[in-house]
């Protein structure tokens, strides 16, 4: 390993960027992702910085059991995030839809047909610590030696 | 002319909008008073509201029946003035006066009301 | 919408100070909003269309994912429609019960909504203040219900648990806890200068505008209009309820509307402990056939259920019309217009408390 590669490991596992995008859900997921915010679970001490912008994020958390709107959106929204990425899927819907995967939805989950998904945290929805914990055991996975292996 | 980004067709998820139940009720009632098909009134709506607006008819109506008098409410007027936005209230009040001076003018009531109904939708159409 | 002006400036789908996707389109001269409209559809699922022609012991479950933040009240508000129908009529105790459950999911909600408002004029301290109280209350949720977001607590004829003597006491010193807390964050609020300069005549509701629009909850009494659905509750009603109402109209108004809703609930709750007896907390029957149209006060304002039931107890035809239809409406088409700054844009629209996810179910 290069020492310019273990440099950006150190970086990196100190600095993880997270957005979060909402494809249908009913904001309850939305809400846990909120609360790992408050000083209680404190997601900044990690290194952590949640803003809602794709082009800076490495990590994209999805909520949601996809809504016709974001049909043409979300590749396009992926795409703008730079490399190293991974997209997490939060809660029941987007893994299954959840209760609403019925007959007469409107909604066509799940959201790994759209794009690749490289976690998911089951529940409905799941709390808060779970999705801390999820973020800091994936991150250094996806982004450890990024440039070498990538050749 | 400028458009938007990702600018997409909404009419489908309007149409989706007014297909609920309370929507649906609502919008059945202007039609009859009207004398319009549903439809027709669907499309003029798509085409002149934007989505929250359509969401909210209903609640827009409720508050909308409590006002107005009682040739106001024949004519569907506080509806289409202050629920829908789909006349001005000048345009609301002179098809009124037109309907009143029918009346005294010796025309049954039915011939008026469809004739109001004629005024009200080449307004709204305009 | 015709093009009147040389600036059309789109807010969302995405946006940092939005927890859902939904997009303003804003016509604007200069930094001057001419007008405003709304795009939906980010997060339609049609729950209306599956819950027709289910069972009520699945669109009770259906009724709470309409919306996360205030699942607790469309649980209550169903349950009591369906009992409405079917004549039965809920043990005391679980009244009560419900009356605690549903005021904590008040208070967490207008927590939420006043920490979104701080964190979009950039207070990001009182906002972390405001969303670290928030987790108190969601303890208090959980310690009664046994989750913290969707708890299906409420069933016909009762509640699901019960809650302990210990547990009330925990419930109380945590009550005692919120209340010198968040009188120290409002005493912020109140007198920050720049919260001030940032909120006071700034987005301003008319009454008559709210009349209108048929606008409800917290945006509506912020304008001056006596409109709560708790005064008509019987439970509301034996604790002595009357709901808060302020003359302004602007930001800061409805701010401190909910500011001072959640010091009320907290009253709410040591009253009902108070007035408490022992007693079952299931009472049970059986589902009829019938047709209701019920109204309960929402966090936000008034939800309206409307449904039809057959006699199997499945559900044939339902209307939800939640209390942020008609507030993000008037938000959009009446306190957008003449903002003097596209930075007021999202301030304003997040001060009428909006959730896409009620809206568009």
């Amino acid at each position: 390993m290069s020492l310019l590669q273990s440099l950006k490991n150190a970086v990196r596992s100190r600095s993880i960027h997270v957005a979060y995008v909402n494809v249908g859900s009913c904001n309850g997921c939305d809400i846990e992702i909120l609360a790992c915010l408050s000083p209680r679970y404190d997601i900044e001490q990690y290194g952590i910085y949640v803003h809602n912008n794709p082009r800076e994020a490495d990590v994209l958390l999805i909520t949601g059991a996809f809504s016709p709107q974001w049909e043409d959106k979300l590749k396009p929204l992926w795409d703008k995030i730079p490399h190293p990425k991974v997209a997490v899927a939060i809660g029941n819907c987007p893994i299954s839809g959840c209760v609403f995967n019925r007959p007469e939805t409107l909604v066509d989950p799940p959201v790994s047909k759209h794009i690749p998904i490289a976690a998911e945290i089951p529940g409905c929805p799941p709390r808060p610590t779970e999705i801390i914990s999820t973020i800091l055991s994936l991150a250094p996975i996806i982004f450890k030696d990024y440039e070498e292996t990538k050749k | 002319m400028n458009r938007y980004l990702y600018e997409k067709d909404l009419r489908q998820m309007k149409l989706i909008i007014l297909e609920s139940r309370r929507h649906d009720a609502v919008v059945q009632e202007l039609a009859a008073t009207l004398g319009i098909k549903r439809q027709q009134l669907r499309k003029i709506l798509i085409e002149s509201s934007d989505m929250m607006f359509l969401e909210n008819l209903p609640a827009r109506s409720d508050a909308a029946r409590e006002t107005g008098d009682e040739t106001e409410r024949l004519l569907g007027i506080p509806l289409l003035v202050q629920a829908f936005h789909l006349l001005s209230r000048e345009e609301g009040a002179r098809v009124r006066e037109q309907y009143l001076q029918r009346i005294q003018n010796g025309i049954t009531q039915e011939v008026a009301i469809s004739k109001a109904q004629i005024e009200l939708l080449e307004m709204i159409r305009s | 919408m015709k093009k009147t002006v040389d600036i059309s400036l789109p807010v969302g789908p995405m946006h940092p100070c939005f927890k859902e996707p939904c997009r303003i389109k804003c016509e604007t001269r200069g930094e001057y909003v001419l007008s405003a409209e709304v795009e939906l559809g980010y997060v339609k699922k049609g729950i209306e269309r599956i819950m027709r022609g289910r069972p009520w012991q699945e669109v009770m479950f259906l009724a709470e994912r309409v919306c996360g933040i205030c699942s607790v009240i469309h649980n209550f508000v169903f349950i009591e429609a369906v009992e409405n129908i079917s004549g039965i009529v809920p043990t005391e105790r679980a009244a009560f019960l419900r009356v605690i459950v549903n005021e904590l999911d008040r208070m967490q909600s207008h927590l939420l909504a006043n920490y979104s408002y701080c964190y979009t004029i950039e207070h990001e301290t009182l906002a972390m203040y405001l969303l670290n109280l928030r987790e108190t209350v969601m303890d208090q949720l959980e310690l009664i219900t046994g989750a913290r977001v969707t708890c299906a607590y409420i069933v016909p004829g009762g509640v699901r648990s019960d809650l302990s003597t210990d547990d009330a006491e925990k419930l109380k010193s945590a009550l005692d806890h919120i209340d010198a807390e968040l009188s120290r964050f409002v005493k912020i609020f109140e007198t920050g200068p720049l919260i001030a300069l940032r909120s006071k005549e700034i987005g301003i509701l008319t009454r008559e505008a709210a009349i209108e629009s048929h606008a409800v909850g917290p945006t509506a009494r912020a304008s001056g209009i006596d409109n709560d659905q708790r005064s008509t509750h019987p439970t509301y009603r034996a604790l002595g309820f009357s709901p808060i109402i302020r003359q302004e109209g602007d930001n800061y108004a409805r701010i401190m509307v909910r500011f001072e809703e959640v010091f009320q609930s907290t009253g709410l709750i040591r009253s009902a402990l108070a007035a408490m007896k022992e007693g079952p907390i299931r009472g049970g029957g059986v589902i009829k056939a019938g047709s209701i149209s019920y109204r309960g006060e929402a966090p936000r304002g008034e939800l309206l259920y409307e449904l039809k039931t057959d006699d199997y107890g499945r559900i044939l035809e339902i209307a939800i019309q939640t209390p942020s239809i008609p507030n993000i409406q008037v938000c959009s088409h009446a306190m957008l217009i003449d903002a003097q700054s596209a930075a007021d844009i999202t301030s304003i629209f997040i001060s009428s408390d909006p959730c896409i996810a009620c809206t568009e179910r």
